[in-house]
């Protein structure tokens, strides 16, 4: 008898392998979180650093009434640039980041100039590029009103820019040969409200923020001789974003912005104004959280707008979370 | 005691046999068939399988090869433009061994030309001229014959349809402007031409598929080839420039008969894990024949080619959702456009009749 209880005891001792146990939530854990699961603002003593590649290439635009339309010159620019980005969080619900961006764009145009009477042509080239330190970015972000499950939560973010890249036209050969710009050449800071709340396997949010240029001074064109005074406008920006699991480890983002600019000025001898803007945008986006790692890949569509461009931007991150 | 050891021995060892040994036949439920890796599906749907395919493809036109074969970067001429493709395609099950497909798409894309400044003792006249190509493409119908087994190791599978020339691709009226008006003779003109996407004739399609697995990785070979069905019709407009700086137009009605295009697809699949699929694709294209008719000659179309590698990948995301990415390099080609291009595909699997 004793011998069959000892069979039935044998043979039944991997269910203890199958039982249930208890979902530990350690630290390294936590820095596996997806977009939509993690807080708003890293937890204290994480580090997250990574780098963003972007693209655009001027296309279409939006004109001043609202219609899209081709830009007609043989001209074309694209922007590959590069942003590295640094967070880390000092308390549970304050954080500092600090953006890094390196610029990489150019412009290419051929002009043809014919004088049939003559039978003669000629074709003018240029082959324009600016490389190199953009205007770097400090923000601050505190949860006035701290996420807690199944809550809205609070943030704010204040973030100040620094003209940190050239702002002018160098190197300066002719007016087909000179380096552009890769700054704005002016301080900026602008505020943002963020309300958002987890509702596993989804998140969402809505967002306000307005931001404010100062006055700078700069080489408007390059065949200007001195610098000219400058403000670029204001701008207004507000959107809503939800996030949804595809799986545990993917996750889709979608978010609806709108941005208006208010006008500029640019201080001539008789000022010159810059015309307000706005544009309404798309961006879906796919997060993937491996481990610590998170590769994203994002594209802002605007589907509205005026005076603005109309041109996709791609955006491909990574990052990792210390 | 000691006889009972060898019997205690023999039922823990029978106990884990059945689940070692012997091998249950492939299971067939719906989770098991939506989640089967790219190294282990056939070439056609499951019967009563649904797919649905939404795409995106972003494709920057910065480079085109001319009749010798030689690349000439369009971005150095500032002419380089972005063209924008969104596919839709749905597919059923109709057996394990036949499947049907619908498939059409929407596109857009504008070509500048360069810009031009045309001086004469009395005028200064600049051109600026945009071609632009816009609107739904043809509906492509076909039908997917597979070797009627199980897929082990090989398949092999035969495909047929037609483009029906559903898109309406009739030239539209240019929208030509004229601006910056600064004297008599003194103006821009912006030339703009509005053309369609589709063939406008029905485009037979015939194609075969060949499919090998040795483990993770997977070898997939296809030869597709198109031919028109009969000669086209379109219109081809005329413009001419009035005193007060507007344009008049007039359209002549011109015959076409497309050329009939080849291509071949080899592509080398390795399965990482049951949900990440990575993939490395040559593909070659070639077009000849056809003619088209200018002010009542005809003209033999040039022939083109054009040969593009294609890495990619394939996520299972969840059993209903597949993402597929692919990014297009051009390497070689004659007298076509060779576009660098992203391309992303969604595609949802169900078996909606599924019991």
């Amino acid at each position: 008898m004793k011998g069959i209880i000892l069979i039935f005891l044998l043979l039944t001792l991997d269910f203890a392998a199958t039982g249930q146990v208890e979902k530990l939530i350690v630290p390294s854990d936590l820095k596996q979180q997806t977009i939509v699961t993690e807080p708003i603002t890293l937890r204290k003593g994480y580090l997250r650093a990574g780098i963003a590649l972007s693209y655009f290439a001027l296309d279409k635009y939006f004109n001043s009434a609202s219609k899209k339309e081709y830009y007609s010159l043989s001209s074309w620019h694209t922007d590959f640039s590069y942003q590295i980005s640094l967070r880390y969080g000092i308390t549970d619900k304050f954080e500092v980041d600090c953006s890094i961006p390196l610029k990489n764009e150019s412009t290419r145009a051929l002009y043809m100039v014919s004088w049939p009477g003559l039978n003669s042509n000629i074709s003018l080239s240029s082959n324009l590029k600016g490389k190199g330190l953009s205007d770097c970015e400090l923000t601050l972000k505190y949860q006035l009103v701290p996420e807690k499950e199944d809550k809205i939560s609070l943030t704010v973010w204040q973030w100040l820019t620094f003209p940190t890249g050239q702002k002018n036209y160098t190197n300066i050969k002719s007016f087909t040969d000179f380096n552009l710009p890769v700054g704005d050449g002016a301080f900026s800071t602008g505020t943002e409200l963020t309300a958002r709340r987890i509702k596993y396997p989804y998140s969402y949010s809505f967002w306000a923020s307005y931001a404010i240029n100062f006055q700078g001074s700069k080489l408007i064109s390059q065949d200007d001789l001195s610098e000219t005074k400058f403000k670029d406008g204001n701008y207004l920006m507000m959107g809503a974003n939800f996030n949804i699991h595809l799986n545990e480890w993917i996750a889709l983002a979608n978010e609806l912005n709108y941005k208006y600019n208010q006008k500029g000025i640019i201080k001539y001898t008789v000022n010159v104004i810059k015309d307000p803007a706005w544009a309404f945008s798309y961006q879906p986006g796919l997060y993937f959280q491996i481990r610590r790692f998170r590769v994203a890949e994002a594209v802002q569509v605007p589907i509205m707008g005026k005076n603005d461009s109309a041109d996709p931007l791609y955006v491909m991150q990574v990052f990792y979370t210390f | 005691m000691k006889n009972k050891i060898p019997f205690l021995i023999m039922m823990l060892i029978l106990s884990s046999l059945p689940v070692i040994s012997q091998k249950s036949s492939e299971p067939r439920d719906e989770f098991t068939l939506l989640t089967m890796p790219y190294n282990q599906r056939p070439l056609s749907l499951y019967k009563g399988q649904l797919e649905v395919n939404a795409g995106y493809k972003f494709a920057v036109r910065s480079r085109t090869y001319d009749s010798n074969g030689d690349l000439i970067l369009l971005k150095d001429e500032g002419t380089a433009s972005v063209y924008h493709y969104y596919l839709l395609e749905l597919k059923y099950g109709i057996t394990d061994f036949l499947e049907l497909t619908a498939e059409t798409y929407y596109s857009k894309h504008g070509i500048r030309s360069v810009t031009t400044e045309y001086y004469s003792l009395s005028d200064n006249i600049t051109v600026n001229t945009l071609s632009t190509i816009k609107g739904m493409g043809d509906l492509l119908l076909y039908g997917t014959l597979r070797l009627p087994i199980d897929f082990k190791w090989v398949d092999f599978g035969i495909r047929g349809g037609m483009y029906l020339p559903t898109a309406d691709n009739k030239t539209s009226q240019p929208t030509n402007t004229v601006t910056n008006i600064t004297a008599a003779n003194t103006f821009t003109v912006n030339y703009q031409f509005n053309e369609k996407n589709g063939y406008g004739v029905p485009v037979y399609l015939l194609s075969s598929d060949l499919k090998f697995t040795f483990s993770k990785i997977s070898l997939e070979t296809d030869f597709t080839f198109k031919d028109p069905v009969k000669e086209g019709q379109n219109i081809r407009w005329d413009q001419s420039l009035t005193a007060n700086k507007t344009f008049t137009y007039s359209n002549n009605s011109y015959q076409y008969l497309l050329s009939r295009s080849f291509e071949i697809n080899a592509a080398l699949h390795f399965q990482a894990t049951g949900w990440f699929n990575i993939k490395l694709s040559s593909d070659f294209m070639k077009s000849s024949g056809g003619w088209t008719e200018y002010y009542g000659s005809k003209y033999k179309n040039p022939e083109t080619n054009l040969f593009v590698l294609e890495p990619g990948c394939e996520i299972q995301v969840s059993p209903a959702l597949t993402i597929y990415e692919v990014t297009g390099f051009p390497l070689a080609g004659k007298n076509m456009d060779g576009p660098f291009y992203l391309f992303i595909t969604a595609s949802i699997n169900m078996f909606p009749f599924f019991k």
